[in-house]
Protein backbone atom coordinates (compact mmCIF):
# COMPACT_ATOMS: atom_id res chain seq x y z
CA UNK A 1 0.00 0.00 0.00
CA UNK A 2 1.51 3.20 -0.75
CA UNK A 3 0.45 6.87 1.07
CA UNK A 4 1.13 10.16 -1.15
CA UNK A 5 0.15 13.86 0.32
CA UNK A 6 -0.66 16.38 -1.79
CA UNK A 7 -1.92 19.99 -0.84
CA UNK A 8 -4.47 21.14 -3.05
CA UNK A 9 -5.59 24.26 -3.70
CA UNK A 10 -8.96 24.49 -3.11
CA UNK A 11 -11.62 26.72 -4.96
CA UNK A 12 -12.19 29.45 -1.95
CA UNK A 13 -7.63 29.41 -2.25
CA UNK A 14 -7.29 27.74 0.78
CA UNK A 15 -5.07 24.64 0.71
CA UNK A 16 -6.41 21.24 1.32
CA UNK A 17 -3.64 18.26 2.34
CA UNK A 18 -4.98 15.22 1.15
CA UNK A 19 -3.89 11.59 1.93
CA UNK A 20 -4.18 9.12 -1.28
CA UNK A 21 -4.08 5.57 -0.32
CA UNK A 22 -3.45 3.30 -3.10
CA UNK A 23 -3.10 -0.04 -2.40
CA UNK A 24 -0.35 -1.82 -4.58
CA UNK A 25 0.23 -5.06 -5.84
CA UNK A 26 -0.95 -7.06 -2.55
CA UNK A 27 -4.38 -6.32 -3.32
CA UNK A 28 -3.74 -7.36 -7.00
CA UNK A 29 -4.98 -3.86 -8.04
CA UNK A 30 -5.52 0.58 -7.55
CA UNK A 31 -7.97 1.71 -5.57
CA UNK A 32 -7.24 5.25 -4.48
CA UNK A 33 -9.49 6.76 -1.35
CA UNK A 34 -9.20 10.07 -0.45
CA UNK A 35 -9.45 10.76 2.96
CA UNK A 36 -8.75 14.47 4.73
CA UNK A 37 -5.50 15.20 6.67
CA UNK A 38 -7.52 15.16 9.87
CA UNK A 39 -8.60 12.11 9.74
CA UNK A 40 -5.48 10.88 8.78
CA UNK A 41 -3.75 12.01 11.87
CA UNK A 42 -6.52 9.56 13.83
CA UNK A 43 -7.22 9.43 17.18
CA UNK A 44 -3.47 10.78 18.40
CA UNK A 45 -4.34 14.10 17.07
CA UNK A 46 -5.56 17.03 19.33
CA UNK A 47 -7.39 20.24 18.48
CA UNK A 48 -5.60 21.21 22.08
CA UNK A 49 -2.65 21.00 23.83
CA UNK A 50 -1.72 22.15 27.51
CA UNK A 51 -0.42 25.51 27.39
CA UNK A 52 3.46 25.11 29.00
CA UNK A 53 5.37 27.83 30.76
CA UNK A 54 7.48 29.03 27.65
CA UNK A 55 3.86 29.99 25.98
CA UNK A 56 3.39 32.68 28.63
CA UNK A 57 6.26 34.64 29.04
CA UNK A 58 7.83 37.13 27.30
CA UNK A 59 11.18 36.21 25.40
CA UNK A 60 13.85 38.63 25.34
CA UNK A 61 17.37 38.14 24.69
CA UNK A 62 16.65 33.97 24.16
CA UNK A 63 15.23 33.70 28.05
CA UNK A 64 11.50 33.68 29.23
CA UNK A 65 10.55 36.01 31.42
CA UNK A 66 7.93 37.55 33.82
CA UNK A 67 6.67 41.44 33.25
CA UNK A 68 8.63 43.87 34.96
CA UNK A 69 5.77 45.00 36.36
CA UNK A 70 4.31 41.58 37.07
CA UNK A 71 0.83 41.97 35.42
CA UNK A 72 -0.93 39.11 33.47
CA UNK A 73 -4.30 38.90 31.58
CA UNK A 74 -5.89 36.59 30.10
CA UNK A 75 -5.97 34.55 26.19
CA UNK A 76 -9.40 33.64 25.55
CA UNK A 77 -10.88 31.22 23.46
CA UNK A 78 -13.55 32.94 20.96
CA UNK A 79 -15.26 29.76 20.61
CA UNK A 80 -15.64 28.61 24.74
CA UNK A 81 -14.83 32.00 26.04
CA UNK A 82 -12.82 30.24 28.55
CA UNK A 83 -9.24 31.45 29.77
CA UNK A 84 -6.48 28.72 28.23
CA UNK A 85 -3.77 30.79 29.47
CA UNK A 86 -2.41 33.64 31.68
CA UNK A 87 0.04 35.57 29.64
CA UNK A 88 2.46 38.53 30.90
CA UNK A 89 1.67 41.61 29.97
CA UNK A 90 5.10 43.72 28.46
CA UNK A 91 5.17 47.22 30.30
CA UNK A 92 7.07 49.87 28.28
CA UNK A 93 10.28 48.88 30.33
CA UNK A 94 9.89 45.48 29.10
CA UNK A 95 9.50 46.71 25.19
CA UNK A 96 12.90 48.94 25.95
CA UNK A 97 14.92 45.94 27.35
CA UNK A 98 14.09 44.03 24.83
CA UNK A 99 15.07 46.80 21.78
CA UNK A 100 18.23 47.02 23.84
CA UNK A 101 18.68 43.05 23.77
CA UNK A 102 17.96 43.28 20.09
CA UNK A 103 20.87 46.11 19.37
CA UNK A 104 23.13 44.32 21.19
CA UNK A 105 22.58 40.98 19.50
CA UNK A 106 22.86 43.20 16.14
CA UNK A 107 26.59 43.62 16.39
CA UNK A 108 26.98 39.36 16.28
CA UNK A 109 24.02 38.78 14.45
CA UNK A 110 24.59 40.98 11.65
CA UNK A 111 28.47 40.31 10.83
CA UNK A 112 27.24 36.23 10.51
CA UNK A 113 27.63 34.87 7.16
CA UNK A 114 24.90 34.51 4.61
CA UNK A 115 26.06 30.34 4.87
CA UNK A 116 24.93 30.57 8.81
CA UNK A 117 21.62 32.74 8.51
CA UNK A 118 20.76 30.29 5.95
CA UNK A 119 21.17 27.59 7.79
CA UNK A 120 18.65 28.71 10.45
CA UNK A 121 16.34 29.24 8.44
CA UNK A 122 16.29 25.64 6.77
CA UNK A 123 16.66 24.50 10.12
CA UNK A 124 13.56 26.76 11.02
CA UNK A 125 11.37 25.59 7.99
CA UNK A 126 11.93 21.96 8.86
CA UNK A 127 10.78 22.73 12.76
CA UNK A 128 7.89 24.50 11.72
CA UNK A 129 6.51 21.59 9.51
CA UNK A 130 7.42 18.99 12.22
CA UNK A 131 5.43 21.23 14.67
CA UNK A 132 2.07 20.54 12.35
CA UNK A 133 -0.02 19.59 14.57
CA UNK A 134 1.01 21.40 17.50
CA UNK A 135 0.78 24.81 15.96
CA UNK A 136 -2.75 23.71 15.12
CA UNK A 137 -3.65 22.39 18.67
CA UNK A 138 -2.19 25.98 19.81
CA UNK A 139 -4.41 27.71 16.72
CA UNK A 140 -7.66 26.25 17.27
CA UNK A 141 -8.50 27.18 21.03
CA UNK A 142 -6.54 30.68 20.53
CA UNK A 143 -7.96 31.82 17.65
CA UNK A 144 -10.84 29.79 16.34
CA UNK A 145 -9.02 28.46 13.41
CA UNK A 146 -10.51 25.73 11.63
CA UNK A 147 -7.94 22.59 10.52
CA UNK A 148 -8.06 23.61 7.59
CA UNK A 149 -6.79 27.39 8.03
CA UNK A 150 -4.08 25.78 10.56
CA UNK A 151 -2.55 23.27 7.87
CA UNK A 152 -2.70 26.49 5.36
CA UNK A 153 -0.78 28.58 8.20
CA UNK A 154 1.78 25.71 8.19
CA UNK A 155 2.53 25.64 5.16
CA UNK A 156 2.92 29.43 4.22
CA UNK A 157 5.45 29.53 7.48
CA UNK A 158 7.68 26.53 5.82
CA UNK A 159 7.47 28.34 2.67
CA UNK A 160 8.29 31.61 3.95
CA UNK A 161 11.38 30.10 6.42
CA UNK A 162 12.42 28.61 2.95
CA UNK A 163 12.47 31.82 0.93
CA UNK A 164 14.14 33.22 3.80
CA UNK A 165 16.95 31.14 3.32
CA UNK A 166 17.13 31.98 -0.10
CA UNK A 167 17.21 36.07 0.29
CA UNK A 168 20.45 35.46 2.72
CA UNK A 169 21.88 34.35 -0.83
CA UNK A 170 20.27 37.41 -2.64
CA UNK A 171 22.43 39.40 -4.96
CA UNK A 172 21.52 42.84 -3.48
CA UNK A 173 23.31 46.49 -4.44
CA UNK A 174 23.54 48.45 -7.68
CA UNK A 175 26.65 49.32 -9.77
CA UNK A 176 25.69 53.23 -11.04
CA UNK A 177 27.01 54.65 -13.63
CA UNK A 178 29.93 57.40 -12.92
CA UNK A 179 31.25 60.20 -15.31
CA UNK A 180 34.45 60.02 -13.42
CA UNK A 181 35.64 57.04 -16.32
CA UNK A 182 37.88 54.60 -14.19
CA UNK A 183 36.43 55.38 -10.88
CA UNK A 184 33.73 52.34 -9.06
CA UNK A 185 30.64 53.32 -7.91
CA UNK A 186 28.62 51.29 -6.44
CA UNK A 187 25.11 51.65 -3.73
CA UNK A 188 25.51 48.80 -1.16
CA UNK A 189 22.66 47.48 1.01
CA UNK A 190 23.68 47.33 4.87
CA UNK A 191 21.80 45.83 7.38
CA UNK A 192 18.79 48.24 8.87
CA UNK A 193 19.75 47.38 13.01
CA UNK A 194 16.62 46.72 14.84
CA UNK A 195 13.32 45.89 13.40
CA UNK A 196 9.83 46.15 15.16
CA UNK A 197 7.65 43.97 13.99
CA UNK A 198 3.83 43.95 14.71
CA UNK A 199 1.64 40.42 14.03
CA UNK A 200 -1.82 40.78 13.68
CA UNK A 201 -4.07 37.82 14.74
CA UNK A 202 -5.57 36.35 12.22
CA UNK A 203 -2.95 34.19 10.64
CA UNK A 204 -0.95 34.72 13.33
CA UNK A 205 1.81 32.11 12.97
CA UNK A 206 2.56 32.85 9.33
CA UNK A 207 2.57 36.77 9.60
CA UNK A 208 4.89 36.62 12.32
CA UNK A 209 6.93 34.01 10.87
CA UNK A 210 7.06 36.87 7.78
CA UNK A 211 7.64 39.56 10.21
CA UNK A 212 10.65 37.94 11.35
CA UNK A 213 12.49 35.98 7.95
CA UNK A 214 13.17 38.88 5.31
CA UNK A 215 14.53 40.90 8.41
CA UNK A 216 16.58 38.88 10.28
CA UNK A 217 18.21 37.07 6.70
CA UNK A 218 19.73 40.13 5.68
CA UNK A 219 21.27 40.76 8.82
CA UNK A 220 19.02 42.34 11.04
CA UNK A 221 17.59 41.71 14.52
CA UNK A 222 13.64 41.93 15.49
CA UNK A 223 11.66 42.74 18.11
CA UNK A 224 8.43 40.80 17.47
CA UNK A 225 5.37 42.27 19.67
CA UNK A 226 2.70 39.42 19.06
CA UNK A 227 -1.28 40.67 19.18
CA UNK A 228 -2.47 40.46 22.40
CA UNK A 229 -5.78 38.27 20.69
CA UNK A 230 -3.31 35.30 19.86
CA UNK A 231 0.30 35.39 21.22
CA UNK A 232 1.12 32.00 21.82
CA UNK A 233 -0.07 31.01 17.92
CA UNK A 234 2.12 34.28 17.10
CA UNK A 235 5.34 33.35 18.95
CA UNK A 236 5.53 29.92 17.86
CA UNK A 237 7.25 31.07 14.95
CA UNK A 238 9.86 33.02 17.02
CA UNK A 239 10.25 30.00 19.35
CA UNK A 240 10.66 27.61 16.23
CA UNK A 241 13.57 30.08 15.65
CA UNK A 242 14.89 30.23 18.81
CA UNK A 243 15.11 26.66 18.89
CA UNK A 244 16.86 26.29 15.84
CA UNK A 245 19.60 28.64 16.95
CA UNK A 246 20.23 31.41 19.60
CA UNK A 247 18.66 34.85 17.95
CA UNK A 248 17.14 37.56 19.76
CA UNK A 249 13.43 39.01 19.21
CA UNK A 250 10.94 43.67 21.28
CA UNK A 251 9.97 48.08 19.99
CA UNK A 252 10.11 51.41 20.78
CA UNK A 253 10.71 54.73 18.18
CA UNK A 254 14.55 53.74 18.38
CA UNK A 255 13.75 50.79 16.45
CA UNK A 256 14.62 52.19 12.49
CA UNK A 257 12.30 49.84 10.80
CA UNK A 258 9.00 49.12 11.18
CA UNK A 259 7.24 46.30 9.92
CA UNK A 260 3.60 46.06 10.23
CA UNK A 261 0.84 44.07 8.29
CA UNK A 262 -2.66 46.21 8.50
CA UNK A 263 -4.52 48.81 7.72
CA UNK A 264 -3.58 52.32 9.44
CA UNK A 265 -7.44 52.39 10.45
CA UNK A 266 -5.50 49.50 12.76
CA UNK A 267 -7.31 46.54 11.79
CA UNK A 268 -5.40 44.12 9.55
CA UNK A 269 -4.51 42.39 6.20
CA UNK B 1 -7.44 40.30 1.87
CA UNK B 2 -10.48 38.19 1.51
CA UNK B 3 -13.06 39.71 -0.68
CA UNK B 4 -15.59 42.25 1.22
CA UNK B 5 -17.22 43.28 -1.94
CA UNK B 6 -17.69 41.29 -5.22
CA UNK B 7 -18.62 43.07 -8.57
CA UNK B 8 -20.88 41.51 -10.50
CA UNK B 9 -22.04 42.38 -14.49
CA UNK B 10 -25.61 43.53 -13.70
CA UNK B 11 -26.94 40.50 -16.75
CA UNK B 12 -25.59 37.90 -14.32
CA UNK B 13 -26.14 39.21 -10.78
CA UNK B 14 -29.36 38.35 -9.53
CA UNK B 15 -28.26 34.62 -10.17
CA UNK B 16 -24.38 34.79 -9.00
CA UNK B 17 -26.55 36.37 -5.47
CA UNK B 18 -29.12 33.33 -5.51
CA UNK B 19 -26.23 30.78 -6.05
CA UNK B 20 -23.36 32.50 -3.98
CA UNK B 21 -26.12 32.24 -1.04
CA UNK B 22 -26.64 28.50 -1.95
CA UNK B 23 -23.37 28.06 -1.48
CA UNK B 24 -22.77 29.85 2.25
CA UNK B 25 -25.86 28.74 3.37
CA UNK B 26 -24.34 25.07 2.94
CA UNK B 27 -21.07 26.12 4.98
CA UNK B 28 -21.18 24.34 8.20
CA UNK B 29 -20.69 27.06 10.84
CA UNK B 30 -19.40 26.46 14.79
CA UNK B 31 -16.75 24.76 16.69
CA UNK B 32 -13.60 25.16 15.30
CA UNK B 33 -12.44 21.56 16.46
CA UNK B 34 -15.02 19.77 14.71
CA UNK B 35 -13.45 19.04 11.72
CA UNK B 36 -17.05 19.14 9.54
CA UNK B 37 -16.57 23.06 10.52
CA UNK B 38 -15.38 25.18 7.66
CA UNK B 39 -16.63 28.66 9.20
CA UNK B 40 -15.20 28.83 12.62
CA UNK B 41 -15.89 31.75 15.32
CA UNK B 42 -14.47 35.43 14.90
CA UNK B 43 -11.66 36.42 17.22
CA UNK B 44 -13.88 37.47 19.78
CA UNK B 45 -17.60 38.05 20.54
CA UNK B 46 -17.33 41.76 20.31
CA UNK B 47 -15.86 41.26 16.62
CA UNK B 48 -18.38 39.67 15.66
CA UNK B 49 -21.00 42.26 17.38
CA UNK B 50 -19.22 44.53 15.37
CA UNK B 51 -19.97 42.32 12.00
CA UNK B 52 -23.82 41.83 12.84
CA UNK B 53 -24.03 45.85 13.62
CA UNK B 54 -22.43 46.32 10.41
CA UNK B 55 -24.81 44.18 8.78
CA UNK B 56 -27.82 45.06 10.21
CA UNK B 57 -27.05 48.87 9.46
CA UNK B 58 -26.93 48.10 5.73
CA UNK B 59 -30.55 46.06 5.91
CA UNK B 60 -32.01 49.07 8.13
CA UNK B 61 -31.16 51.36 4.89
CA UNK B 62 -31.96 49.03 2.35
CA UNK B 63 -29.33 45.87 1.73
CA UNK B 64 -31.39 42.54 0.62
CA UNK B 65 -30.00 39.86 3.34
CA UNK B 66 -29.37 36.58 0.80
CA UNK B 67 -28.23 34.12 3.43
CA UNK B 68 -27.07 34.42 7.21
CA UNK B 69 -27.95 37.77 8.38
CA UNK B 70 -29.68 38.02 12.03
CA UNK B 71 -27.27 37.95 15.21
CA UNK B 72 -24.17 37.09 16.13
CA UNK B 73 -24.02 33.72 18.04
CA UNK B 74 -20.96 34.51 20.79
CA UNK B 75 -17.84 34.41 18.13
CA UNK B 76 -19.91 32.67 15.41
CA UNK B 77 -21.21 34.95 12.48
CA UNK B 78 -22.95 32.53 9.92
CA UNK B 79 -21.84 33.23 6.16
CA UNK B 80 -23.89 36.12 5.01
CA UNK B 81 -24.58 37.43 1.27
CA UNK B 82 -25.91 41.20 0.87
CA UNK B 83 -27.29 42.31 -2.10
CA UNK B 84 -28.93 45.75 -2.91
CA UNK B 85 -25.91 47.42 -1.39
CA UNK B 86 -25.20 51.03 -2.06
CA UNK B 87 -22.08 52.98 -1.63
CA UNK B 88 -23.35 55.30 1.00
CA UNK B 89 -23.40 52.44 3.93
CA UNK B 90 -20.52 51.30 6.38
CA UNK B 91 -20.18 48.49 4.76
CA UNK B 92 -19.66 49.07 1.51
CA UNK B 93 -17.03 51.41 3.19
CA UNK B 94 -15.11 49.53 6.29
CA UNK B 95 -12.88 46.48 6.11
CA UNK B 96 -15.66 43.47 7.15
CA UNK B 97 -13.35 41.20 8.78
CA UNK B 98 -16.17 38.75 8.94
CA UNK B 99 -17.46 36.02 6.56
CA UNK B 100 -19.61 38.87 4.99
CA UNK B 101 -19.74 39.47 1.69
CA UNK B 102 -21.43 42.33 -0.59
CA UNK B 103 -22.86 41.88 -4.31
CA UNK B 104 -22.82 44.89 -6.43
CA UNK B 105 -23.63 44.81 -10.50
CA UNK B 106 -22.52 46.93 -12.84
CA UNK B 107 -23.23 47.75 -16.32
CA UNK B 108 -19.56 48.78 -17.98
CA UNK B 109 -15.81 47.83 -17.49
CA UNK B 110 -15.29 51.38 -16.37
CA UNK B 111 -18.50 51.42 -13.81
CA UNK B 112 -16.90 48.63 -12.44
CA UNK B 113 -13.28 49.80 -11.96
CA UNK B 114 -15.14 53.14 -10.43
CA UNK B 115 -16.73 50.77 -7.84
CA UNK B 116 -13.82 48.77 -6.88
CA UNK B 117 -11.71 51.76 -6.46
CA UNK B 118 -14.20 53.82 -4.42
CA UNK B 119 -13.03 53.17 -1.09
CA UNK B 120 -10.03 54.20 1.19
CA UNK B 121 -8.82 50.62 0.79
CA UNK B 122 -6.37 49.17 -1.32
CA UNK B 123 -4.78 45.53 -0.41
CA UNK B 124 -5.85 42.90 -3.02
CA UNK B 125 -8.63 42.89 -5.83
CA UNK B 126 -8.92 39.78 -8.85
CA UNK B 127 -10.87 40.08 -11.86
CA UNK B 128 -12.78 36.96 -12.98
CA UNK B 129 -13.41 37.14 -16.83
CA UNK B 130 -12.13 34.89 -19.86
CA UNK B 131 -11.70 37.96 -21.77
CA UNK B 132 -7.92 37.88 -20.56
CA UNK B 133 -6.96 41.13 -22.42
CA UNK B 134 -10.03 42.85 -20.33
CA UNK B 135 -8.99 41.47 -17.71
CA UNK B 136 -5.82 42.71 -17.55
CA UNK B 137 -7.08 46.66 -18.52
CA UNK B 138 -9.40 46.30 -15.70
CA UNK B 139 -6.44 45.28 -13.02
CA UNK B 140 -4.00 47.85 -14.05
CA UNK B 141 -6.92 50.46 -13.50
CA UNK B 142 -7.64 48.85 -10.00
CA UNK B 143 -6.29 50.27 -7.07
CA UNK B 144 -4.83 47.72 -4.76
CA UNK B 145 -1.32 46.82 -3.92
CA UNK B 146 -1.89 43.12 -5.82
CA UNK B 147 -4.30 41.84 -8.20
CA UNK B 148 -5.02 38.29 -8.86
CA UNK B 149 -6.64 37.26 -12.20
CA UNK B 150 -8.69 34.55 -12.66
CA UNK B 151 -7.88 33.79 -8.88
CA UNK B 152 -8.60 34.44 -5.21
CA UNK B 153 -7.99 37.53 -3.55
CA UNK B 154 -6.21 35.56 -0.80
CA UNK B 155 -2.91 34.44 -1.44
CA UNK B 156 0.58 35.44 -0.15
CA UNK B 157 4.06 33.86 -1.70
CA UNK B 158 6.98 35.30 0.03
CA UNK B 159 8.87 35.65 -3.86
CA UNK B 160 6.43 38.19 -4.90
CA UNK B 161 6.05 41.90 -3.05
CA UNK B 162 3.44 41.93 -0.68
CA UNK B 163 1.41 45.17 0.52
CA UNK B 164 -1.85 47.12 0.29
CA UNK B 165 -1.86 51.09 -1.05
CA UNK B 166 -4.23 54.15 0.59
CA UNK B 167 -5.22 53.34 4.04
CA UNK B 168 -4.28 48.92 3.48
CA UNK B 169 -0.82 49.85 5.40
CA UNK B 170 2.41 50.36 4.39
CA UNK B 171 6.05 48.84 2.81
CA UNK B 172 6.36 45.44 1.29
CA UNK B 173 7.10 42.25 2.41
CA UNK B 174 8.51 39.38 -0.24
CA UNK B 175 10.74 39.46 -3.28
CA UNK B 176 13.29 42.07 -3.93
CA UNK B 177 11.39 44.79 -2.25
CA UNK B 178 11.66 43.22 1.33
CA UNK B 179 15.27 43.02 0.88
CA UNK B 180 15.18 46.85 0.16
CA UNK B 181 12.64 47.63 2.71
CA UNK B 182 14.45 45.84 5.48
CA UNK B 183 18.15 46.98 4.06
CA UNK B 184 20.09 50.77 4.27
CA UNK B 185 21.37 52.12 0.65
CA UNK B 186 25.15 53.34 1.04
CA UNK B 187 26.25 54.96 -1.82
CA UNK B 188 30.37 53.86 -2.19
CA UNK B 189 32.43 55.14 -4.65
CA UNK B 190 36.00 54.28 -5.51
CA UNK B 191 38.54 57.03 -6.78
CA UNK B 192 41.08 56.34 -9.39
CA UNK B 193 43.33 59.31 -7.95
CA UNK B 194 45.46 59.70 -11.41
CA UNK B 195 42.08 60.22 -13.74
CA UNK B 196 40.89 63.47 -12.22
CA UNK B 197 42.21 66.78 -11.76
CA UNK B 198 40.67 69.14 -8.99
CA UNK B 199 40.84 72.97 -9.44
CA UNK B 200 42.41 73.53 -5.95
Amino acid sequence: MALKVTLERAPCGLLKAVLTIRSGADTGGSCPAKVTWRQCLGPDFSTERDVVASDQGLLIAGEQQESSTGETYDDVNPYTGAAIATIAAASPDDATRAVDAAAVAFKAWSQTSPAERRAVFLRAAQLVKERTSDVIATMTPETGATFGWGMFMVHLAEGMFLEAAAAAMAPIGEVNATNDVGALSLTIRRSAGVVAAFSPWNAPTYLSARAVGIPLAVGNTVVLKATEEAPISAGSAARTRSSSSPMPTSTTPSAPRLSRRGSTAGKCA
Amino acid sequence: MSGDRIIVASEIAEEFAERLAERAEGLSTGDPADPSTVIGPLISASAASRVAGMVDEAVKAGAKVRSGGGEADGAVYRPTVLSSVNPSMRISNDEIFGPVCTIHPFDTPAEAVAIANDTTYGLSAAVISEDIPLAMKIAGDIDTGLVHINGPTVDDEPMAAFGGVGDSGFGRFGGQDALREFTEPRWVKQWDRTLRQFPI
